[in-house]
């Protein structure tokens, strides 16, 4: 365990603690038991899509060593020679350890190792643009509600969706295009491929927060305009303060709570939408190595990719959750 | 004589829709001396309300004032900037909306939301304008002020909401409070309660009050003079005593015996004015109440009376009033 990790499970440990506080120790513990339900349900079908797919690990790592003794030796190596809900079985009384087994193509790795290894790059890119696309875009998504049907609005709303409908497999080989043709005229470029050093990092995030800030000032928008017509609205116009104060102060804090119910779980689902940019930029990140993990059947890695997304979604839910509690005085949980 | 403390000239302040330019309010006059009570009566879509955030400046797109003065204490209202406009809304004009449910923002303790109005317009530090926001939340009678400071809105029955909204309204001394159907959301018990209240504090405040409602029972009882809207234009203008015991204008009388009364016979119809109020799209050339008037002549159809003196200190726009 490296510092990392041990700061990751201390803040976890502490935000449970001041959830629990805040919603209630029931609550808690009925979320926490839905936690377990989902983990077994994804685990099950997961396991089940694994057992049906064509094609097996063994096969594919025999390759043209395959002997039918060669692969039932090995078979037999992996547990995959036992039953179907044996299997499962021996799988969840690991999970319940929270071992989650060994790569079936790299036996000196074990999942958790291989987690260890590329969750890291992609969690930051997955989080850095996701915090881009929320600071560019629900500034720019309160400027178009409050001038709403202005040009400002139009063009805002025309500029976001261009970048939202332009694919990042389009722009990011222009990206490249551009930063080829900048070196050779001896100007100072990014890099295009890795991860790890600012300047490799910048085009990534950027690429991946501008593809997705369109969602984020659209929603603004919405809501934004939804909360503006409110009376309450009206009653901060009359009782005479500021439109800077009015706006900000009472319009988007209640605008806020249904933007909460995108960006938890958007952060969850970051992780896995970041994939294609990390195919182009090389990243060593969990996507392409699930992509592997699939096309080899290795399904330990694949299974704990799944539960480890799992786990994010479920936990984002509650951040959620305590969020709505803070922002909006009406919901008590308790 | 009491000072002028408004003097609305011709107010113009259309709707600019998709079906059409919507004239809300068409050449509207009246005025307000200090310390007075008006009250402005007429149906859904008649342009008390439009008439009232005129007035604020508060009509957003696609509404918009096109013509007329707003003077307010010899100022137009229609020539001042941002700046003199944050002073005046709440500072010298105060307003107090419809439904309490949803006038106070969910978000904010009612503490802080009438703290906000006092240091937007007093130059009162913040535990002093806290001070005065426990002071006038005792003074709208909202027991045990102190405590109830820090709770939210929801916490608050409608009544007591609407409590909170004339504290508000109050804090900062305007000279003006436009109440904008201030008791139409309450249950009829509280509405009583609510209007003696703010009564009682306008007085007290020696604040003029504009008294927006549909129910002519509310004027009664707190208004000196009164103003009947009609499609967007005053179509009788009197003192309160006058208005209910010498209506000029037909569409006055309608009203009045469509209120129904507690001595009424058993069984007996309660009288209601006939037909629809005009689309305010496309008016008709003539008097807007023509179609639906029991007197109306040929000439009410062509023509359109204007708002002249027909009595002693009473208006009404009617070719053939009383």
């Amino acid at each position: 365990m490296n510092v990392f990790a041990i700061l990751a499970v201390v803040v976890l440990l502490a935000f449970i603690a001041y959830a629990t506080a805040r919603i209630g120790p029931r609550f808690m513990v009925r979320r926490l038991a839905g936690l377990v339900f989902v983990l077994l349900g994804v685990s099950f079908i997961i396991f089940i899509l694994g057992f049906f797919a064509p094609g097996d690990a063994v096969f594919t790592q025999l390759g043209q060593h395959y002997t039918p003794q060669a692969a039932a030796a090995l078979r037999h190596a992996y547990g995959l020679d036992l039953p179907w809900y044996t299997q499962y079985l021996n799988y969840l009384n690991r999970l319940i350890h929270f071992d989650l087994g060994t790569s079936f193509t790299n036996d000196t790795r074990t999942v958790w190792q291989i987690l260890q290894l590329y969750v890291p790059a992609s969690v930051q890119l997955g989080i850095s643009g996701t915090v881009l696309a929320l600071i560019v875009g629900v500034p720019l998504g309160i400027l178009a509600a409050v001038r709403a049907n202005s040009r400002v609005d139009a063009s805002l709303q025309a500029v976001g969706l261009v970048f939202y409908a332009l694919p990042s497999f389009v722009i990011i080989p222009l990206f490249f295009v551009a930063m080829v043709s900048l070196h050779q005229r001896g100007i100072p470029t990014l890099a295009t491929s890795g991860w790890g050093t600012i300047d490799s990092e910048i085009a990534p995030i950027a690429i991946f927060g501008l593809g997705i800030f369109a969602y984020y000032l659209r929603l603004t928008r919405a809501s934004m305009l939804e909360v503006l017509g409110q009376d309450y609205v009206r009653t901060a116009r009359a009782k005479g303060v500021r439109e800077r104060v009015v706006v900000w102060r009472h319009a988007f804090r209640n605008a806020v709570i249904p933007l909460l119910t995108a960006v938890g779980p958007a952060l969850a689902f970051a992780v896995v939408g970041v994939f294609i940019v990390e195919d182009f930029f090389n990243i060593p990140g969990i996507g392409e190595e699930t992509i592997n993990a699939i096309s080899q059947r290795d399904f330990p890695i694949v299974q704990g990719v799944t539960i480890l997304l799992a786990s994010a979604v479920v936990f984002m839910n509650l951040v959620t959750d305590v969020a709505y509690g803070l922002a909006d005085p009406r919901i008590k949980t308790q | 004589m009491a000072q002028r403390l408004l003097d609305v000239q011709n107010l113009r302040t259309h709707f600019f829709t998709r079906s059409g330019v919507v004239k809300a309010v068409e050449d509207v006059s009246f005025y307000l001396d200090e310390g007075e009570t008006l009250g402005i009566v007429g149906e859904s879509g008649s342009g008390k309300s439009v008439t009232s955030l005129s007035v604020m400046r508060l009509i957003v797109p696609p509404g918009k004032i096109v013509g007329g003065k707003l003077l307010f204490q010899d100022e137009d209202i229609l020539d001042m900037d941002e700046d003199d406009l944050y002073n005046l809304r709440g500072g010298k004009i105060a307003m107090i909306f419809q439904d309490p449910m949803t006038s106070l923002n969910p978000v904010y303790t009612v503490g802080f939301q009438i703290t906000e109005a006092i240091r937007a317009h007093l130059k009162l530090d913040k535990s002093a304008a806290e001070k005065r926001t426990v002071e006038m939340m005792d003074r709208v009678r909202i027991p045990e002020a102190r405590g109830r400071m820090n709770d939210y809105p929801h916490q608050f029955s409608g009544g007591m909401r609407q409590r909170v909204m004339i504290a508000m309204a109050l804090s900062c001394n305007p000279q003006l409070l436009i109440a904008d159907e201030p008791t139409t959301a309450l249950d009829v018990t509280i509405q009583a309660q609510v209007l003696e209240l703010m009564k009682g504090l306008a007085q007290e405040f020696r604040t003029a009050t504009m008294l927006i409602t549909h129910d002519l029972g509310v004027v009664a009882g707190t208004c000196q003079r009164v103003a009947v809207m009609y499609a967007g234009r005053i179509v009788e203008e009197a003192p309160t005593k006058t208005i209910f015991a010498n209506p000029a204008h037909p569409y006055t009388q309608a009203m009045l015996t469509a209120v129904p009364r507690p001595d009424a016979e058993r069984g007996a119809r309660l009288e209601t004015i006939g037909g629809q109020p005009p689309n305010l799209v496309n008016l008709p050339p003539g008097c807007s109440f023509a179609p639906r008037c029991r007197k109306a002549q040929p000439r009410c159809l062509r023509e359109r009376p204007l708002l002249e003196t027909v009595g002693p200190e009473q208006k009404a726009a009617c070719f053939y009033p009383y």
